[in-house]
């Protein structure tokens, strides 16, 4: 069993703090330049001074680069002591080539918040358990490029990473699931229906998750943060559907100590999947090692937009009740 | 040293430490902790061969150091232990307390299997001039085949009180705004459930979950629920307490964990209210905060 370390909080950043972007997943050189312009624009006119990682560029037949190349960019980031937060490009699929080449000690001695979501979930929940760190799934540099319907990312990315205090995670008026980066001016909305509980209850836990397949890749691994005393967060992308989610939902359900989750909180799934609440509780009522835990679907993160910026190896209590249901981040 | 390696002359140690025999008796209202749970603990680690010289450092530490009479420091001492009697003989001239308390009480399990400890204890007269209380030990840690190292270990909150004659060990790291708390068992232990939850969060331990010491952690932080309950103070009042005595005792610090320690308390009342089953403590808990609505 993973032994669960003491947790480090990174300091919190603040307007004139220095963000390093890296692409420990897909390259820079996958964005247009309007979007990376955006994003630049953004996050400079939010008062972050920006640098970039010496290997981001680089782009092989993946849309990737060397293992070599991303670690020299992560370890540059976490030695730079001018550096206070480190951003990833966008996801990808290889982030997890990367992990027995980190120097976890260099991170735990110069902790900095570190924040992507998608293939980004593996190293994020990989430092936290080698090192006890908190993590954070939340935008990207890429996302920081959305022109219109990113208010309440921003919102709750400012809440987790700027500020200290506990929040309640609330849902957004409505969301969005269009390819936003072909088109800032074509954005399609559709309004929020709330949270699905599948399971009421009442949780308090330290933060496990992210996407769903780059959390599973580390089962079995040292890399793997355990699930004593969790909330499990879960999300997917388009490339899934509701069987495949079974799948993989019942992949962390066979790990030993899953007995020892306290609540679950899925993600927004993509159209695409054809995911549905009934589907999904249809899904829940089959596994029995389910019941009793207070489960939360529909909510505001994954792979569509807006997203809140989730704490890996922070504390959330969540109440699962229906019409009255609540997550509070208490520790980020 | 456990393999007899310790360097010489020694090394001096400083320990933060926390003694748990509170934690499982603060919701019982007819106990009063005659210790804090969280103390420093200053002391040294020596090759055995130096055993006379770190018997008489200690010594001259109270004696001349502290400035403490001879008269008012007493050891306490096995005759079974003949060797560290002659040692105590020769390097102290004051009383010395021979078999007064149990053989266990010189002895010393230090958690690695084979190796025990044998020790004499140091004590230092009560303010009111009545008894003695101990502020710690010296200890010949060995195993079946040799003698492996000489440990001191002396509480510093335990000194303090004696030297300064205060009331309690809470004393030496006061929660000020308890002290209107007129009863004076349930003040203790308010007192040390809120120091002992700020030393263990920002040892980076969490209130939740299976490991032991995070374990210990919750029976400190469901406390703070039963004695808010039982002092009737409101989750702003207890955020200003704490927050007062992390800022007196860790002025430098730049994570304050007062408002966190609260939001836990709160996660914790919730999941008391949201419960179905509860063990006997939990509805002790529960029915004193309904008084408190």
């Amino acid at each position: 069993m993973p032994t669960i370390k003491n947790i480090i909080k990174p300091k919190k950043i603040s307007k004139g703090a220095h963000v390093r972007i890296i692409a420990p997943s897909r390259s820079l050189g996958l964005l247009s330049e309007d979007v990376k312009n955006a994003a630049i624009e953004r996050l400079t006119n939010f008062g972050f001074r920006l640098s970039f990682g010496k290997n981001v560029n680089e782009i092989d037949e993946f849309i990737s680069s060397s293992v070599k190349s991303r670690i020299t960019d992560l370890h540059d980031a976490f030695s730079d002591k001018t550096v206070d937060a480190v951003f990833s490009v966008i996801g990808g699929y290889n982030s997890n080539q990367l992990l027995q080449y980190i120097d976890y000690e260099l991170i735990s001695k110069n902790p900095k918040i570190i924040c992507g979501y998608s293939d980004f979930t593996a190293l994020a929940n990989a430092i936290t358990a080698k090192t006890g760190m908190i993590t954070y799934i939340g935008p990207h540099f890429s996302t920081w490029a959305m022109q219109h319907g990113f208010e309440y990312t921003q919102e709750y990315f400012e809440k987790s990473c700027t500020k200290n205090d506990a929040f309640d995670l609330l849902q957004s008026k409505d969301w969005s699931d269009d390819s936003w980066y072909l088109d800032q001016e074509k954005r399609e909305y559709i309004s929020n229906e709330g949270y699905w509980v599948l399971n009421p209850g009442h949780a308090l836990g330290r933060v496990v998750g992210g996407h769903v397949r780059c959390l599973n890749a580390l089962q079995g691994t040292e890399y793997w943060t355990g699930l004593d005393d969790s909330i499990l967060i879960l999300e997917e992308d388009s490339e899934i559907n509701p069987s495949l989610f079974d799948r993989q939902l019942q992949s962390i359900i066979h790990q030993s100590d899953f007995g020892n989750v306290k609540g679950v909180l899925i993600g927004r799934f993509q159209n695409e999947t054809k995911m549905k609440q009934e589907l999904l509780e249809k899904i829940i009522k089959t596994k029995k090692e389910l019941a009793g835990i207070p489960i939360i679907a529909n909510v505001n993160f994954g792979h569509t937009t807006p997203i809140a910026t989730m704490p890996i190896g922070g504390s959330i209590e969540m109440t699962a009740s229906s019409g009255n249901s609540k997550i509070r981040i208490i520790e980020h | 040293m456990t393999e007899g390696n310790v360097p010489s002359p020694g090394l001096f140690m400083r320990q933060d430490c926390l003694r748990t025999r509170n934690a499982d008796s603060l919701l019982d209202d007819e106990y009063f902790p005659a210790y804090g749970s969280y103390f420093t603990s200053i002391g040294a680690i020596a090759p055995p061969e130096r055993i006379s010289e770190v018997c008489g450092e200690a010594f001259n530490f109270f004696e001349k150091k502290l400035k403490i009479l001879n008269e008012n420091i007493l050891v306490r001492a096995s005759s079974a232990d003949s060797d560290l009697l002659g040692i105590c003989k020769e390097q102290f001239k004051g009383a010395l307390e021979i078999d007064s308390k149990k053989p266990e009480y010189y002895r010393h399990k230090i958690g690695v299997e084979g190796i025990r400890g044998r020790n004499f204890n140091i004590a230092l007269r009560n303010p009111d001039g009545q008894g003695f209380s101990d502020v710690g030990n010296i200890i010949l840690l060995e195993n079946c085949e040799k003698q492996l190292g000489v440990e001191t270990a002396f509480g510093t909150t335990t000194i303090l009180k004696q030297l300064y004659g205060l009331d309690h060990v809470q004393d030496c790291t006061p929660v000020i705004d308890l002290a209107s708390v007129e009863d004076e068992s349930l003040r203790r232990k308010f007192e040390d459930s809120i120091i002992a939850s700020v030393v263990l969060y920002r040892e980076g331990l969490r209130p939740f979950g299976q490991n032991n010491r995070n374990r210990i952690l919750k029976q400190y932080v469901r406390s703070l629920s039963y004695f808010r309950a039982r002092t009737k103070i409101d989750f702003e009042r207890l955020l200003q307490i704490i927050s007062n005595f992390e800022k007196k005792e860790f002025p430098d610090s730049e994570e304050p964990s007062a408002e966190i320690i609260v939001e836990f308390v709160k996660a914790y009342e919730n999941e008391l209210f949201s419960k179905k089953r509860l063990t006997n403590d939990e509805k002790k808990i529960k029915e004193s905060l309904e008084l408190l609505k």
